[in-house]
């Protein structure tokens, strides 16, 4: 095959959406070729460890590729489409990595990392997000005792291993390696300063103890294989000039280059500097660059499944057919509750000509954002959501109207009419419900869309994370500081106001500044704290929802206390001035507004006095982010008798694997706060899960449902390390049999040994009676799980 | 402190219910005994007595329930802090309550040994409340923060880098600090966890040190020197080698200083911690023993009514 | 010599050979060892294998003194090597295998753990936990729990399901041995019961089924049953009634027989609900008995039968208590403080001197005429004979007495009375015998005067001093009948024995007692001078049983005094 001769497609990536449409191509006799960088098929799935169980989430969705695929274990569905690509005779080059991709419909020319060219009339770019591992980037980069990847340490023993990199991958595997083999790790610099604290004080330490050769300032300059002594020798290029080592094994972990740099590169615009954001593509996956398809994980849809029914899509579409979408059914399934419902695409064109904040979603993103949303019809008066319930979710009134009640008798409200939305609140606060929402006298058709779909929406379009902000602002304005004033009058204040992001332990305002504004926190939370006999002491923590610094509305005062974020905080700042004009303006207010404030200030003074004593814990917990946490698990160890009963607990009623780790965990005077789940108000772990499995009930519980697929994402993203990769038994050793005759204890019976291991965390025992299994199981009373909110109370003296 | 408003130990749960239930329990029986007074003396036959016995012995299957109980998990009967208050308090009630049913009538017999086991369980749950009471607070204090695996790594650790160290000053100190670090005077068994580190070296080291002087090196027995010798044996080097590995020697002694205090620190922490335990080692296979010695007086009483 | 040496990282994978020649193979750390085994904690030169001499094997020794050196799990400083021996060097083992061609000796090198892993099986050798150090509790409980039930209840049970229930007819002669279920003892028996203190199934007959009366009857066969009327005893209470509702055993000293009056109050204090007559309420001694129920001695009315009745008559009763034993006895005229006229001259008298206490103790003989009275009585007639005397007992005996004595009198003559005839007064030579006329006379004389004599006597001197005398129509004389002597108390007799230390009079009032119809029985008040409840504690206590005895109860006693 010639390098010049023009494809009809060319597919760059064999992930499963590049295959997926290389197979229908193959299929369909259209002539293609799909360039993969590796030397074998999707690579992403291809370095899962051994055995590795494969989910096919979502289920419902019904599969429609030339490939097949099926949940089961990585070798299985590896082979499947290896015998497939070989079956359908797909056009594969390997090892062509794309560095670049110019021209325009009809005639695309694709660079290769090896020079080569590759013409195309058509691009599809199913790439993912994994982007490409950086090689050596030197002779022998290939060479097959070359890897880039490590997967079981303990497979090697007693072998001369060249470790190059020095990042925590590097470092984690040289370790790793260093405990039955011979290590040298090449650092290109002088110190492991890209690396985590503990790994390169881990690092280094190995190498003053001699476990771990160092190459330091070196490069690689070759890597040969030999046949004497050793199976090959790598040169480095060091200050000292360049030496030959002579090793069994080169491991190579130089990161990966992002994919978002080269799409770019490709000419495609993202919607938004959002590290999630994905670029805007049609509903024929066509991107802004005519003829220039893109697919898959970096199209938004990191579900296997999702991906290869596009990959047969794009290649449909630009055959000139139009499939019906394989979600249609799944979308009539779920919009059919809608009034007067006749085909999906009519239902999704209504839908955006009536909600503006949707409107300007793409069709597919539309498709998309609703796949993950429920159509509601409750009757009028009917309750959508109760103030302080935990739901998250996002409603778009439809049809009709809702009420949503400010204060706690629901008296005096804000209607809302069709077109408008709610529920953005808890959303962006991620903190209960502020309010309660019932369906107007005519009743309502709502779009009811999860949490994590919507964050998405709000990443990939700037027009809908505008309009949220906005109006965001101006209810919490409305509720919180200035109820009952009509939206027209706050619109300068609004206009004004701006929105203000703060790291953890940023400062808000110092003691003593000049007070310029109140900040009405959105997200995360502060901790108010003053200068108490020469040192900082804090006095409160203020959570989101709530303000700080509102004397600055009323008076000219300077600040008072000093406010810092406790964790990554959003503030709306509003201008003191401008709040003031119009305060003037409305008399009535000033008085009302005044009152509120006089109250903040009665209750703030109980904390003022409390402070000395309760200062250090509340100090403690924030630097232990308890600060975003909705419900902790605290443990009083002048109570804890060490009996590991919370342990067992968890573990006899979670299948087995327990969620908490008692002895781990910081303490402060007997207070411990041991490793479980804080159930944060914007958990970490939601971040990035592509089933969008892990879900908030409406009791607040953090869980990770059934859809999990095994990822091991949330494992990564939670910062209190209290997500871990297992496999739950659902055999529990029987209480009795260990009384009489011993054996395995219930909860401490041993961890089941499986490949197919999902992701599981703290549920808080939602689906118990007794509620916390852990803290009903402590006999002696010292483990307590608790809000922050309550816990101030509580180092405020029970109040 | 303020934070004490939430955590509420199991004996001042409920705002002290339980114990006010025993107290009440007592009253009653005792009250009932003195207006009671049967014709043939008080004793476990008068109706009072079968009441008694009756109420005694439900208790005993009760509080050994408590067993089970805090270990079925996914139960909602109540919380087990609630149950442990109940068995603290119900427990110590239930030595009033026996002894009124024995109507103080012992002999070397079945239904007195019952008497007695009660008495012994009861004695060492209180034994257990004491250590329960006094002993986190202490282990908290003693760990610092740390835990006893990053202490014993630590060990490890020193005892890696003291041997690294001790290659270098020939086969006789490196055979001698390997030998040392083979025997890691942790833990063991029930006497050594209870009765904790032997008395830290520091104090010991100057005797010995002393003692070496005048005896000189006195040859250790083979391959099983406890730390104190390798220290004075380390010590007794001071004086034997040339001044530049001096340096060497005393960096080894302040290694094995260090790991010797940590050490003592560990046993510490492991003697804590059976203590906290060890009391159940008499207060369960006794309550078996009763719960054995409650069924033959029970059903020896009816089978010769 | 030729050493093979085959060296294998993990039991699970391939081992790579080396051969090397040397004269002794050294191991150790140091790299110019033959062997060189990278573990810190081993010598640079550690140990040496020397070749065997001929028929002698291999031999390894420690390169130094007081090197760690282990064969098969053993220090040494060396030792002789075979086929099979393990060396372990650190965390090394060399593992003597069997020759091969061309090799002296043959090693297979091993590693037991890998660096990493040694601190982690150190770790694991520690012992930190009770459980880690093989404490659980389950064997202790499990032990205690047998070495209770297994002596405390399995074996006593096999012992008495496996006992063959015999009669315990003489089981009480000879002590059975003890059994197991001697620990099911609630207390010792009674000292009556010793030898049955082994033989649980003397009188627990059945299991589980409460000690029954066959059980006690067996051995006291006589015993009367409460109440004796048959009648009485097959209603309730009596029915629902065993012996052991009243006598517990396993009380040890405090005996078998009840000692708290509730055993009886429990249903006297009530008596209305009880079968039988009606008894008076019973609630205790001191406070709430009633007055003390005697029989004394009436004369029966005329025509009956017997000629007395003893009716029982409760003391503070109207008409109280009287008693007509027929006989005049004025307590105070013979118990003058003077004394009384005797014979010999004045005899001061006491209680003793007529009422002697009978051997047990228990109550006093008769009071006899001949012994008690006779005395002083005299039944003489004849002044000029007063050794001649009446016989007792008999009115008949006493007037042919009479009337024999002056027969004889008139016949022999002699007589001094001027009112008599010549007959009489004449004296009689000797061997001169009367002339019928004349005897007839004297005789007349005789018979006249022994009826003088006899209407003297029972009239207005001897008998009629005690007795009631009654001339009958056709001239004889008739003595009312005298009532024999009899306790007034038929449920009890008091022990007066028990009592010998107190003077009589303190409950007797003899002394002020001027005819014999008086009772001087003392009532309950006199007893509660000194007697007392049980409960009380202030005086002697007194119980039910220190009067009554359940076994002859009133309705007992009864029904035995009627004919």
């Amino acid at each position: 095959m010639s390098q010049t001769s023009m494809h009809t497609i060319a597919i760059v990536g064999s992930g499963p959406a590049g295959l997926a449409a290389a197979g229908r191509a193959a299929e369909a006799g259209v002539s293609h070729v799909l360039l993969e960088a590796e030397d074998h098929l999707s690579h992403t799935i291809y370095r899962y460890q051994k055995g590795k169980h494969v989910m096919a989430e979502p289920t419902a969705l019904p599969l429609r590729a030339s490939l097949p695929f099926a949940a089961g274990a990585r070798e299985t569905i590896l082979g499947a489409w290896n015998d497939g690509v070989s079956a359908l005779k797909v056009n594969v080059r390997y090892r062509a990595a794309v560095s670049g991709i110019r021209g325009t419909a009809g005639d695309f020319t694709l660079t290769l990392a090896n020079g080569e060219t590759v013409q195309a009339e058509n691009v599809v770019l199913a790439i993912g997000l994994q982007g490409n591992l950086r090689k050596l980037g030197c002779e022998g980069e290939d060479l097959d005792f070359v890897q880039y990847q490590l997967d079981d340490p303990d497979e090697y023993r007693n072998e001369r291993i060249v470790v190059v990199g020095a990042g925590d991958a590097a470092i984690e595997n040289a370790l790793a390696l260093s405990a039955r083999n011979r290590v040298t790790i090449v650092n290109r610099r002088d110190e492991f300063d890209r690396a985590k604290r503990d790994n390169a004080a881990a690092i280094n330490k190995a190498i003053e103890e001699g476990r771990v050769q160092l190459a330091r300032n070196a490069g690689v300059a070759w890597v040969r294989a030999v046949s004497e002594g050793s199976t090959g020798v790598i040169a480095l290029d060091t200050a000292q000039g360049s030496s030959e080592l002579p090793c069994e094994r080169v491991l190579a972990r130089l990161g990966a280059t992002p994919p978002r740099a080269f799409v770019e590169s490709c000419g495609i615009v993202f919607p938004s500097k959002e590290a999630n954001a994905v670029p805007v593509v049609s509903a024929r996956y066509e991107s802004n660059v005519p003829g220039l398809y893109i697919i898959g994980a970096l199209a938004g849809y990191p579900l296997i499944k999702q991906a290869m029914n596009q990959g047969y899509e794009v290649v449909e579409f630009i055959q000139g057919r139009s499939p019906e979408p394989a979600d249609t059914p799944l979308l009539a399934e779920r919009l059919k509750a809608m009034p007067g419902f006749t085909t999906v695409d009519a239902a999704i064109e209504r839908i955006r000509a009536r909600v503006p904040v949707l409107s300007p979603l793409t069709p597919l993103q539309l498709r998309e954002f609703l796949l993950d949303s429920a159509v509601r019809v409750p009757q009028p008066g009917e309750v959508i959501f109760r103030r302080n319930d935990y739901s998250d979710s996002f409603y778009s009134v439809l049809d009709g109207g809702v009420q949503i009640g400010l204060d706690d008798q629901d008296q005096k409200g804000i209607a809302l009419g069709a077109g408008q939305f709610f529920g953005e609140m808890s959303l962006i606060s991620g903190r209960r419900r502020s309010a309660t929402v019932r369906a107007g006298a005519s009743g309502a058709v709502l779009i009811e869309t999860t949490r994590s779909s919507m964050n998405k929406l709000i990443a990939s379009v700037a027009a809908v994370k505008r309009v949220l902000d906005e109006t965001f602002l101006l209810r919490a304005i409305q509720a919180r500081i200035a109820p009952g004033i009509p939206a027209a009058d706050l619109q300068n204040v609004v206009a004004s106001a701006a929105i203000r992001q703060f790291k953890p332990g940023a400062v808000l305002f110092n003691e003593g500044d000049a007070a310029d504004g109140l900040h009405l926190i959105r997200k995360g939370s502060v901790t108010v704290a003053r200068n108490i006999g020469g040192r900082e002491t804090v006095l409160a923590y203020v959570p989101a929802g709530q303000y700080v610094g509102e004397m600055a509305l009323l008076t000219e005062l300077p600040r008072s206390a000093t406010v810092k974020a406790a964790v990554a905080t959003e503030t709306i700042q509003l201008d003191g001035g401008d709040f003031k004009a119009l305060l003037t303006a409305h008399p009535a207010l000033r008085a009302s507004v005044g009152e509120t404030l006089q109250q903040r200030i009665v209750s703030n003074s109980g904390t003022r006095d409390s402070g000395k004593a309760t200062g250090g814990i509340v100090q403690f917990l924030m630097s232990q982010g308890v600060g975003e946490a909705t419900d902790v698990l605290l443990i009083d160890e002048s109570l804890c008798v060490r009996c590991d009963q919370c342990e067992k607990a968890c573990a006899d009623t979670h299948g087995g694997l327990s969620r908490l780790d008692r002895e781990a965990g910081p303490s402060y005077a007997t207070l411990h706060i041991p490793t479980s789940c804080r159930h944060c108000e914007h958990p970490h772990c939601m971040k990035d899960c592509p089933p969008d499995a892990i879900r908030r009930s409406p009791g607040g519980e953090v869980f990770i449902s059934d859809a999990c697929i095994g990822c091991g994402n949330c494992e990564k993203n939670c910062p209190y390390g209290v997500i871990q990769m297992g496999v739950t038994n659902p055999k529990q050793p029987s209480l009795w049999q260990w009384l009489v005759l011993g054996g395995t204890e219930p909860g401490l019976q041993a961890p089941v040994k499986s490949k197919a291991k999902k992701a599981v965390k703290c549920d808080m025992c939602k689906d118990m009676k007794g509620g916390p299994a852990c803290v009903s199981a402590c006999p002696t009373g010292a483990a307590l799980r608790v809000s922050p909110e309550q816990f101030l109370r509580i180092t405020q003296g029970g109040g | 402190m303020a934070r004490e408003a939430i955590h509420t130990g199991f004996l001042r749960y409920a705002g002290f219910r339980w114990a006010k239930a025993a107290l009440l329990l007592c009253a009653v029986s005792i009250v009932a005994y003195i207006w009671h007074a049967p014709a043939d003396g008080p004793n476990g036959g008068s109706w009072l007595g079968y009441t008694l016995g009756t109420i005694a012995g439900l208790l005993v299957l009760w509080l050994l329930w408590l067993g089970v109980r805090k270990r079925s998990y996914r139960s909602s009967l109540g919380s087990v802090r609630g149950w442990a208050s109940a068995h603290v308090y119900l427990g110590l009630a239930l030595v009033v309550v026996a002894t009124l049913h024995s109507g103080f009538q012992l002999g070397l017999n079945i239904h007195s040994l019952a008497y007695v086991l009660v008495l012994l369980v009861v004695g060492s749950g209180i034994w257990g409340i004491a250590a329960y009471a006094s002993l986190p607070e202490r282990i908290s204090r003693l760990r610092e923060g740390s835990t006893r695996e990053a202490w014993i790594a630590e060990v490890f650790d020193l005892n890696e880098q003291a041997i690294r160290l001790a290659d270098s000053m020939g086969p006789e100190v490196h055979q001698r600090i390997v030998a040392s670090a083979e025997k890691l005077p942790i833990g063991g068994g029930l006497l050594q966890q209870w009765l904790g580190p032997q008395p830290s070296g520091e104090g010991k080291l100057l005797g010995e040190l002393l003692e070496q002087r005048m005896a000189g090196l006195r040859s250790q027995p083979a391959f099983d020197p406890d730390r104190q010798s390798t220290v004075s044996f380390m010590a007794s080097q001071l004086q034997a080698r040339p001044e530049q590995d001096l340096t060497q020697v005393q960096q080894l002694l302040d290694l094995l200083a260090q790991r010797n205090a940590l050490i003592a620190r560990i046993n510490q922490d492991i003697s804590l911690h059976a203590r906290l335990q060890l009391w159940l080692l008499l207060h369960v296979p006794i309550s078996l023993g009763l719960l054995a010695a409650l069924l033959a007086h029970v059903l020896s009483v009816f089978f010769y009514w | 010599m030729n050493i093979l040496i085959r060296t294998r990282h993990h039991p699970s994978e391939p081992a790579s050979e080396r051969r090397l020649e040397a004269a002794t193979l050294r191991i150790g750390r140091g790299s110019e060892q033959d062997l060189v085994l990278a573990d810190l904690r081993l010598a640079l030169a550690h140990a040496e294998i020397t070749p065997g001499v001929g028929k002698q094997p291999c031999r390894v020794r420690a390169a130094a003194p007081r090197l760690a050196l282990r064969v098969n799990g053993r220090l040494v400083a060396e030792a002789p090597l075979t086929v099979g021996d393990a060396i372990d060097l650190g965390r090394h083992r060399l593992t003597v295998l069997a020759k091969v061609a061309g090799a002296d000796l043959v090693l297979e090198v091993t590693e037991r753990h890998a660096a990493s892993e040694d601190a982690d099986a150190r770790r694991q050798n520690l012992k930190l936990t009770l459980a880690e150090a093989g404490l659980s509790r389950r064997p202790w409980a499990w032990a205690l729990f047998l070495a209770v039930l297994l002596p405390g209840l399995l074996l006593p049970l096999w012992q008495a399901l496996s006992r063959p229930n015999a009669d315990p007819a003489g089981r009480q002669q000879k002590s059975a041995p003890m059994g197991w279920d001697i620990s099911w003892s609630s207390g010792p028996l009674a000292s009556a019961h010793q030898s049955l203190k082994n033989d649980c199934g003397a009188c627990h007959r059945q299991a589980f089924v409460p000690v029954e009366d066959a059980s006690c009857t067996g051995c006291h066969s006589t015993l009367p049953d409460h109440p004796a009327s048959t009648k009485v005893a097959a209603q309730p209470p009596f029915t629902s009634q065993g012996c052991t509702d009243c006598h517990r055993e396993h009380n040890g000293a405090q005996g078998i027989t009840p000692t708290d009056d509730r055993e009886c109050t429990v249903c006297h204090a009530d008596p209305a609900g009880l079968p039988g007559e009606p008894g008076l309420a019973v609630h205790d001694f001191s406070t709430n008995h009633p007055a003390f129920r005697l029989r004394l001695a009436q004369p029966a009315a005329a025509g009956s039968a017997e000629a007395f009745v003893w009716p029982a008559v409760r003391q503070g009763d109207t008409p109280g208590p009287r008693q007509d034993s027929g006989l005049k006895f004025p307590h105070d005229k013979h118990l003058l403080a003077r004394g009384v006229d005797a014979p010999e001259g004045l005899r001061v008298l006491d209680c003793a001197s007529c009422h002697t206490p009978t051997a047990d103790r228990s109550g006093f003989a008769p009071v006899r005429m001949e012994t008690h009275c006779a005395d002083c009585h005299r039944l003489d007639f004849d002044p000029r004979e007063p050794k001649r005397l009446l016989p007792h007992g008999s009115p008949e005996a006493a007037a042919q007495t009479l009337r024999d004595h002056y027969a004889r009198v008139a016949l022999a003559g002699g007589v001094i009375d001027a009112k008599a005839p010549d007959a009489v007064r004449e004296r009689r030579r000797p061997g001169e015998t009367l002339l019928a006329s004349r005897a007839r006379i004297a005789l007349d004389w005789a018979d006249q005067r022994a009826a003088e004599t006899l209407a003297e006597v029972f009239k207005r001197r001897t008998c009629h001093s005690c007795h009631t005398v009654t001339a009958t129509t056709d001239g004889r004389w008739q003595v009312a009948p005298v009532a024999p002597q009899r306790s007034a108390f038929a449920a009890h007799v008091f022990p007066h024995g028990a009592h010998a230390t107190e003077d009589c009079g303190r409950c007797h009032e003899a002394g002020k007692s001027k005819k014999a119809q008086d009772v001087l029985l003392p009532d309950i008040n006199t007893c509660r001078d000194c007697h007392g409840d049980t409960a009380a504690g202030v005086k002697t206590p007194t119980n039910c049983q220190s009067c009554h005895d359940y076994h002859q109860h009133p309705h007992a006693a009864a029904t035995a005094v009627r004919p």
